[in-house]
């Protein structure tokens, strides 16, 4: 059985969403996640944070408990409780 | 006035329009939105800006507040360009000139995005603002919303410098200092942005906001006599201020303010977080976020640069050059600054002036050219960072003690 964990999202991405920011699935990993949130929600949502090749879109940033993943560790092992947040990547200070 | 179809946001990326809203990101392809006019509302010339009151609101076509009367102006803006030419000497370049920002209001230019996105939020109705900050954010946001009766929510480091902290809560802002970095302060706030209704400056109203920098280029231009330096050092974090100057540059251009938007447009950060400078140095497209900020420079610690595609994109369009300093460079240009021209920076201010010298000595600036070094912040908020200086002695109240302290005759 895959760990249960909480996905959280902000308003732009809940459009492909039904609206819904906050989640609880069952997923081995962020990659799973994508999958899983595809299957209940449509592919769509897929495409906007995939490239072609199955690659983390450049303005996508993914946190597992607060840690930023780089654009290579789709694949990370989830664990029961994790939390994994989904934040388009424009924001940051000013100078 | 500026009706609002003249203002619109577009995405950099897709370039799809969106109005007049209060949004920052894409939904098609999550690009950063930005602040665009339509065509033919930059009809002022030189001779109707230059009779203004001396501020960044003197550049108003080019900002995008269509109610002016939600303007919340404190003074920001409109700091001296100075021709530094003891520094000049120094450093053996023959034109230099310092674009002092470390006086404005709050005392760095972060004073100019937040005049404008605070004027933004009272515009879109916003009953509270607040923003993510490495520091000076904090104190220019939370004095302007002190002067628009709004409510502010800092969130920044729990490392940043007591003064800028202590200099925001006096302004009365709520202050929450997180356990970790900036990157996670930002986290957070774009999460408070997205869940409550509060416009966090340099999130939800961050089109608008970057666009208050863009006067610190047009006043460049304009303090020159209408016409760009070869090139312009500027301290760069998120690589916003860098993106802006040169949006200004460029629009003084299309107005026809000036002839020719040519400049080199120079990136500096400290070692210790430079993920632009390594991007352009290594020649890559990707600008790979730095986990750690490991620098003393606070105020340009951002790992995970929020324009950090556009700025290196900027940087290479206008033919600039970017480079990396370490945290003792900084420190000895805020001397060296201080003791030259009277002027004292922090050191993510003064970084600029170091980025120069180490530019000349490798020989990637030419000693014949003319620049501008950006000095972003005051020193007083960072003075605990430097050592205790040798120049200061304690002596008991006697005129001998005098003569023999400074050697006098």
């Amino acid at each position: 059985m895959s760990p249960r964990v909480k996905v959280t999202v902000t308003a732009v991405l809940a459009n492909y969403l039904g609206g819904q920011r906050d989640f609880i699935l069952e997923a081995d990993s962020v990659k799973d996640v994508i999958e899983e949130l595809a299957k209940k929600y449509g592919s769509e949502i897929r495409r906007r944070l995939l490239d072609e090749e199955g690659r983390l879109r450049r303005y996508i940033n993914i946190y597992v408990n607060d840690r930023g993943l780089s654009h290579q560790e789709l694949n990370l092992k989830l664990k029961e409780g994790d939390e994994v947040l989904i934040l388009p990547a424009v924001s940051g200070g000013l100078v | 006035m500026l009706s609002e179809a003249q203002v619109f946001l577009r995405c950099r990326e897709c370039g799809k329009p969106f109005g007049h809203i209060l949004a920052y990101v894409c939904d098609e392809c999550f690009g950063a939105l930005e602040a665009s006019y339509n065509p033919g509302r930059l009809s002022v010339s030189r001779s109707v800006i230059e009779a203004r009151p001396r501020s960044m609101w003197r550049y108003w076509e080019f900002l995008p507040l269509i109610d002016h009367s939600k303007k919340v102006d404190i003074g920001a803006g409109y700091t001296q360009l100075i021709k530094a030419d003891r520094l000049a000497r120094k450093l053996g370049i023959s034109r230099l000139y310092i674009k002092n920002d470390t006086v404005n209001p709050t005392f760095s230019f972060k004073d100019r995005p937040s005049s404008l996105a605070v004027s933004k939020a009272l515009e879109f109705g916003l009953n509270s603002v607040g923003c993510a900050s490495t520091g000076n954010l904090a104190g220019a946001t939370a004095a302007h919303a002190a002067a628009a009766g709004l409510p502010c929510y800092v969130f920044m480091p729990s490392s940043v410098e007591k003064t800028k902290i202590k200099q925001a809560a006096l302004y009365g802002a709520q202050i929450l200092l997180v356990e970790g970095t900036y990157d996670d302060a930002n986290r957070l706030a774009a999460l408070a942005a997205d869940r409550f209704e509060v416009g966090i400056v340099n999130v939800n109203l961050r089109p608008y906001y970057v666009e208050g920098s863009k006067t610190m280029g047009l006043e460049i231009v304009e303090q020159l006599g209408w016409r760009t330096p070869d090139r312009i050092i500027v301290p760069t974090a998120s690589g916003a201020l860098l993106s802006a100057i040169y949006k200004g540059i460029t629009e003084a251009e299309h107005a026809g303010l000036i002839s020719d938007c040519s400049v080199a447009i120079t990136c500096a950060q400290p070692l210790g977080c430079s993920p632009i400078v390594r991007a352009f140095r290594e020649n890559s497209d990707r600008v790979e976020p730095v986990r750690q900020p490991d620098t003393i420079v606070q105020s340009l610690a951002i790992g995970d640069p929020g324009d950090g595609y556009q700025a290196l994109k900027v940087v290479r369009e206008s033919g600039g050059t970017a480079v990396a300093l370490t945290d003792d460079e900084s420190l000895e240009a805020v001397e060296l600054l201080a003791s030259t021209e009277g002027i004292l920076a922090e050191p993510g201010g003064a970084i600029s002036v170091a980025a120069l010298k180490k530019l000349l000595e490798a020989g990637e600036v030419g000693r014949d050219e003319e620049v501008v070094c950006c000095v972003t912040g005051s020193g007083l908020k960072t003075v605990e960072l430097h050592p205790e200086a040798g120049n200061v002695r304690i002596i008991p109240p006697a005129l001998e003690a005098v003569r023999k302290a400074l050697d006098l005759r």
